[in-house]
């Protein structure tokens, strides 16, 4: 087993080597470059029991590498870009967690009569081995603040001097279970979803896989971190279990907790990646959260309007495209949205726009009434 | 570190520190019917919940009224922490039977196919706006739990903390929920791997 200094702790607690898989590219780069370019990953398909085609965000079958199960491919290609971009073999590396952030994993397998293998702890104990890492991940299923939630688990794993390295993992695909589970809820849009657009009329799915190392040890990554971690917050709504809350309580909490984690003030974020469905309410939430967090100052951008909801991956996928923007000094445009007045107090980012900062808040928000937050610096 | 309260939920069994609230025999829905009866709740919610929110939420009831009974302010400063095998499992399996038998689905039973609904029907119960962890595990015991109920401990508003232990899944159920106070560190000193007594 390989053996290295172990970095002070007071170090920063670094994220690097990103590996992406979504529906508009087989790695963080190209999917960044298609959305910088506009494009949008969702397509219309028919939908068994729906007149109506439902547009969703599928990852091109190609990028999917190794054996197992389509889930496991999905995850593994993205890992498998972590792996390429760490300095050491992430196999071997002591004191290392892994964290799996998910809502259904491979729930193909009930699909296919086998109830039993869709279990997340089994699924996780054999993704393990089919990706040929060492040990079983720690599963958050958390609904759809699973991704973010699982890098502010990872820092305090970290922070708490348990491990000294982690990886996160975020997965989730688009199959008939939650499409079907979506459109009897009526909460699929009836084109691409238009996240915080005045015309929104509901989400779109998306499918994605993510990965990224965070530790405190700079030399562990080949190309240089990605972000720095500097705080994260939860909250619930304790309101609904399927519907946002009206005063966006949760939320509020959530990135209450992750300023006050981070030693930030809220004038330093300088960029919000937010949730950002396309639902009504949901984005109406999110409005009069940030109106009352004093955020109107920090331009805010949805990405699933480009990629679709990926449920369980969008904290983690979100996060490092937006980090990565903000390294090539970019702020998205929040595709979908042309008009915002409806939200006023709030910039919707309807066009690309320079960077004035690398702050980051990144929230997320899901069923269970969940919230989470992080805060990067990028 | 000993909890302050320890409920157990599991066919034949209803304790709170080891005392016996109830006896439930399985089938699970006869038997949390019987325990939410033994409970006195009234609580019209609980009855559209599914078996793994009933479950979280019946589990959990004893431990939060003795917290209450200590001057706990719920709202304010309480972390839930979720352990789960089965998670959603009986429910996902109910709405691909309605999908497959019907070629539609059912919102109310859709609803409650994701690990965490439990853990949001309880922070409805008794208002808990603090934050919360849904980890999916083999069994109650595992170090990554701990770790995980430290990370919440850390949590500057945080003075209470449940931890839940649930499966539900066909015929068999079992759940366990242990509270711990404001000078409470959830590092179990005789078995680090756990957050749960290993006797009722």
């Amino acid at each position: 087993m390989e053996t290295a200094p172990r970095a002070p702790v007071t170090d920063p607690i670094l994220l690097g080597a990103p590996g992406c898989v979504t529906p508009l590219g087989a790695t963080l780069e190209d999917s960044f470059a298609a959305m910088h370019a506009g494009r949008c990953g969702l397509r219309p398909e028919p939908f068994p029991g729906s007149d109506a085609p439902v547009h969703v965000g599928r990852c091109d079958e190609a990028a999917l590498t190794g054996g197992g199960r389509r889930a496991q491919r999905l995850l593994g290609a993205a890992v498998r870009q972590t792996m390429s971009g760490l300095s050491r073999s992430l196999r071997t590396l002591p004191r290392t967690a892994w964290v799996l952030a998910t809502t259904k994993g491979d729930i193909r397998a009930l699909e296919e009569g086998r109830p039993e293998d869709a279990e997340l702890p089994l699924f996780a104990m054999r993704t393990g081995v089919a990706l040929g890492l060492p040990g079983t991940p720690i599963v958050v299923s958390n609904a759809c603040v699973s991704g973010t939630l699982a890098v502010h688990l990872a820092a305090g794993l970290i922070r708490s001097g348990d491990v000294d390295h982690v990886l996160v993992t975020g997965l989730d695909e688009a199959t008939d279970f939650v499409l079907s589970g979506f459109h009897c809820l009526h909460a699929i849009a009836n084109g691409p979803c238009r996240p915080f657009d005045d015309d929104r009329d509901g989400i779109s799915l998306g499918e994605a896989a993510a990965s990224v190392v965070l530790t405190r040890d700079p030399g562990l990554f080949r190309h240089g971190p990605l972000a720095t971690y500097l705080g994260g917050g939860m909250g619930n709504d304790a309101n609904h279990i399927s519907g946002p809350s009206r005063t966006g309580e949760g939320l509020v909490r959530a990135v209450h907790g992750a300023l006050a984690d981070a030693g930030l003030a809220v004038d330093a974020i300088t960029h919000v990646n937010a949730h950002g469905t396309g639902s009504v309410y949901n984005d109406g939430m999110e409005h009069i959260a940030f109106t009352r967090l004093g955020l109107g100052h920090a331009p805010v951008n949805s990405y699933k309007g480009y990629l679709g909801h990926t449920l369980g991956a969008a904290g983690l996928v979100e996060a490092l495209v937006a980090a990565h923007a903000l390294r090539q000094g970019v702020m998205l445009r929040s595709l979908g949205a042309t008009r915002s007045v409806t939200l006023p107090g709030i910039d919707v980012l309807h066009e690309h726009r320079h960077t004035q900062g690398r702050t980051l808040l990144k929230t997320s928000s899901g069923f269970g009434g969940c919230n989470a937050a992080i805060v990067l610096r990028a | 570190m000993t909890p302050i309260a320890h409920s157990r939920l599991s066919p034949g069994v209803f304790t709170l520190n080891g005392t016996l609230l109830a006896a439930p025999s399985a089938p699970p829905v006869e038997a949390l019917r019987a325990a939410y009866q033994a409970l006195a709740m009234d609580y019209p919610k609980f009855h559209k919940m599914d078996l793994a929110a009933k479950l979280t939420v019946l589990v959990a009831e004893p431990v939060l009224r003795v917290a209450r009974d200590r001057g706990a302010d719920l709202a304010e400063g309480t972390a839930v922490l979720a352990l789960s095998r089965s998670g959603s499992g009986s429910s996902d399996v109910e709405h691909w039977r309605v999908r497959q038998d019907t070629g539609l689905a059912s919102p109310a039973v859709f609803v409650y196919t994701l690990p965490n609904i439990g853990v949001g029907e309880l922070t409805i119960r008794h208002g808990i706006h603090g934050p919360s962890l849904c980890l999916m595990t083999d069994g109650p015991h595992s170090a990554e739990s701990v770790m995980a109920a430290r990370l919440l401990r850390r949590d500057p508003r945080v003075r209470w903390l449940v931890c839940l232990w649930s499966d539900i899944f066909a015929a068999r159920f079992e759940a366990q929920a242990v509270l711990f106070g404001p000078d409470d560190d959830p590092t179990n000193q005789a078995d680090p791997t756990t957050l749960f007594p290993s006797t009722p």
